[in-house]
């Protein structure tokens, strides 16, 4: 009862939801396959195959390496999501410490450490991130880190404002009398009351890191070659576009099902905790 | 943002498929037949011949401006603003006869005192120095440069060297005009005409031009945003000449174009830090160097238009170029297992190193991508790092902090200036390469004022470098050119210039 309640309310079927999870339900089982199992090597290069058209044995083509592209899809978007959940993880979680912080004591800290978040989302993130790997080196973690750190101040914002509505709630007053300490408070009674919020924020965070990773590695920033990521992968794909097209549909499909899929889950996350 | 940037990126594709249908359909570039557009796809640093840095700005000057000598398409270099030289047997003086009449664009005359003060702006030797004209460092033993007579001039060198011939192709400039910067004077086959930056340099034929006449009359090099926006222009009929096609470019050439080959004049390598580990081995070096299937490489990353090279030099050196040795590591990947081996690599201490590899050359990332599979076969495990051009400058070529690299190295036209770096003293010698026999065999080929030593010599170091495969030599790249197919005589050089005077009508 409770999964068809998922997809059902007030007798309406949630369309959206379902054709979210359908795509998400894809995107994920191409890139767990791609784990353990493509059909080529997804590095493998073969002079005699460039830009050769899909066929049978190459259902997406291969690419001006004569790789296989259906192989490179399967793994790029593999290190694309592990990018973006990464990614989505060090934002939320410094996203939470820092707005909970921030929502629940108020005061001059909050102004400064507020001030300082609005300081980081002026500026433009791929040059913040293209500063970070610039002083860092280029590299997946690199990227991680730097588009982490980029994250946490849309997760600041939302979990700052939920707690401030949360503190003055009298849930919050009777914690307190009976009380309980302020981190307990913070994390066990309010955090667990914003999280339709959050999950909206998660969702529209991971579609960025994924974005973001794309362009990161359209930039040659991110991946490193010769491994694939959706990003590079198109990036690869551009001077082909006309001879080889096949080099940028596979992996902008892989990006446009995970975060159409994504998108329409978190479109009516909320609601049920409403 | 991102959302946005993705955006462009398909606007951008809208566009080009919406130039692409607008596109050849036989339209000219240029408004008649005696004018030709070239696109390039680098703005002009400076009109001041001395003062430009980019290859790419002195590859468009080459129309403009002529030095004592000049280089021609075989390699050799012939007399231009002067009549002929002779170098003194000891190698410690040059002295030049100029041509008579030749003329300025501004209708001087050009006298020794002209060649005087150009020779020395470049060598730095003028009393007031102008901070911005880079002096080419090749031109430091020169300590004296006289006039004698009214059409001779001495070159004084303060240590032997007879190629320094290969550096006085350095532009001659009239002697007191100041505006160079806005409007360069030279004594070559066409004349300034106009400059506007990031848009077009535009030059005219010079009547009076001591040599062969240009058959074009005016010729406008269109500064590119890009090389994708240069093709674009191209296809849609507004380049006639477009000298940096890259090979998928080249593949969808409009039937209107020819499609000229040359040589791209660089040495394409691996280049190993030999005081690294592993490198130090030569064994591992030459593992590297065996397990390279160079075949299989220009065959991916050139359409199979490059040329193989073996050492550190590339064919237009012509007699200096040692092409046995090409096949020195043809591909062997047994022998490199073996040599690993010996070297103490194997399955349980597989080989690693890091590569580095300057992110805005496609074409060595594209190498580089190759070379990694391919080592892969022999149980070496390379990780690419992309790294940006200044940093690779700073950090690779001049704080030698890299483990191997990717890149191409071009050179002046004298054999001495592609291999001195190997010089244990050479500053520039960022492959930490360090053996007193190259060292010896070097100075003496520079002093060496006789021809046939001097091939002996420069092919004995080559072959050095060859056998203790100082780095993994690759390839010298090829260069394609479209050309329209109402020109000929397309020329190409061994050093990076663009000869439009040398164009001809297609009959």
């Amino acid at each position: 009862m409770r999964v068809v309640g998922w997809f059902k309310k007030d007798g309406k079927w949630k369309v959206n939801r379902m054709i979210g999870l359908f795509l998400v339900a894809v995107a994920v089982a191409i890139s767990l396959t791609g784990c353990f199992f493509t059909p080529y090597d997804p590095n493998a290069i073969d002079a005699g195959l460039k830009n050769a058209a899909p066929s049978l044995s190459h259902l997406f083509g291969t690419d001006n390496f004569g790789r296989d592209v259906l192989s490179r899809v399967m793994k790029g978007a593999g290190t694309t999501f592990l990018v973006g959940l990464s990614v989505v993880t060090i934002g939320a979680v410094g996203g939470c410490l820092v707005g909970a912080f921030t929502g629940y004591f108020g005061g001059k800290a909050d102004l400064i450490l507020m001030r300082v978040n609005d300081a980081v989302a002026a500026i433009p993130s791929i040059l913040l991130a293209l500063v970070f790997v610039g002083v860092f080196g280029s590299g997946t973690v690199q990227l991680i880190c730097a588009l982490g750190i980029l994250f946490i101040p849309s997760f600041a914002r939302v979990v700052r404002s939920g707690f401030v509505v949360q503190k003055e709630l009298d849930y919050v007053k009777n914690a307190r009398l009976m009380g309980a300490g302020h981190l307990r408070i913070m994390f066990v009674h309010i955090l667990p009351n914003i999280k339709s919020s959050l999950y909206s924020a998660l969702a529209i965070g991971f579609n960025n890191a994924v974005l973001s990773e794309a362009a990161m590695s359209y930039l040659s920033l991110g991946v490193q070659p010769p491994d694939a990521s959706l990003g590079r992968m198109l990036s690869e794909a551009q001077p082909y576009i006309f001879r080889a097209p096949w080099n940028a549909v596979a992996p902008g499909l892989m990006i446009l099902i995970s975060v159409l899929g994504v998108g329409l889950l978190s479109l009516e996350g909320g609601e049920r905790h409403d | 943002m991102k959302k946005k940037a993705l955006f462009l990126a398909l606007l951008v594709s809208v566009t080009a498929l919406c130039a692409c249908n607008g596109g050849s359909s036989g339209k000219k570039g240029s408004e008649d037949d005696f004018s030709a557009v070239v696109g390039i796809t680098q703005d002009l640093d400076s009109l001041d011949p001395h003062k430009a840095v980019a290859a790419g700005t002195d590859e468009v000057l080459f129309n403009v401006f002529e030095g004592l000598v000049k280089p021609s398409p075989d390699g050799t270099l012939v007399p231009a603003v002067a009549k002929d030289y002779t170098i003194a047997p000891d190698g410690m003086s040059y002295t030049f006869s100029l041509r008579e009449n030749v003329k300025f664009h501004n209708g001087k005359v050009v006298t020794a005192d002209d060649v005087v003060y150009s020779v020395k702006r470049c060598a730095g030797l003028l009393d007031t120095k102008d901070p911005e004209v880079v002096v080419e460092s090749a031109l430091s033993v020169i300590s004296a440069v006289e006039k004698v007579g009214e059409d001779t001039v001495v070159i004084r060198l303060s240590e032997p060297n007879t190629e320094l011939l290969g550096f006085l192709t350095c532009f001659i400039i009239p002697e007191d005009y100041t505006e160079q910067e806005s409007a360069p004077v030279g004594t070559g086959p066409f004349r300034f005409v106009s400059y506007t930056p990031l848009s077009s340099f535009v030059v005219e034929r010079f009547e009076d031009y001591y040599g062969e006449k240009p058959y074009l009359e005016k010729v406008t090099f269109k500064i590119c945003a890009s090389n994708d926006a240069a093709f674009m222009e191209l296809l849609s009929g507004g380049i006639d000449i477009f000298p940096y096609l890259t090979d998928e470019q080249a593949s969808q050439l409009p039937d209107d174009y020819n499609l000229e080959v040359g040589a791209s004049n660089l040495v394409q390598a691996m280049f190993l830090n030999n005081k690294v580990e592993p490198f130090t081995d030569i064994r591992v070096r030459q593992a590297l160097c065996y397990a390279v299937d160079k075949e299989e490489l220009l065959a991916i990353v050139s359409g199979g238009r490059g040329h193989i090279i073996g050492s550190n030099m590339f064919p237009n050196f012509g007699v200096y170029y040692d092409e046995s040795l090409e096949t020195y590591y043809s591909y062997q990947s047994e022998k490199a297992k073996e040599l690993l081996a010996d070297a103490g690599y194997n399955e349980n201490n597989p080989l690693h190193f890091v590569l580095k590899v300057p992110s805005n050359y496609d074409f060595h990332v594209a190498t580089a991508q190759v070379l990694v599979e391919q080592y892969k076969k022999i149980g070496v495990n390379v990780e690419i790092q992309l790294i940006e051009w200044s940093a690779w400058l700073s950090d690779v070529y001049k704080g030698r902090d890299y483990e191997a690299t990717i890149v191409g190295l071009d050179s002046a036209l004298a054999p001495s200036d592609v291999l001195k770096r190997y010089m244990s003293t050479a500053k520039n010698n960022f492959v930490n390469y360090e053996n007193p026999e190259f060292d010896e065999l070097f100075t003496k080929a520079l002093a060496s004022t006789v021809e046939s030593e001097k091939v002996t010599l420069y092919k004995e170091i080559q072959q050095l470098l060859t056998k203790e495969a100082a780095s993994v030599y690759l390839q010298d790249g090829a260069k394609l050119v479209a050309v329209n197919k109402r020109f000929t005589n397309y020329l190409f050089y061994p050093v990076y210039v663009q000869d439009m005077a040398a164009l001809k009508p297609a009959e």
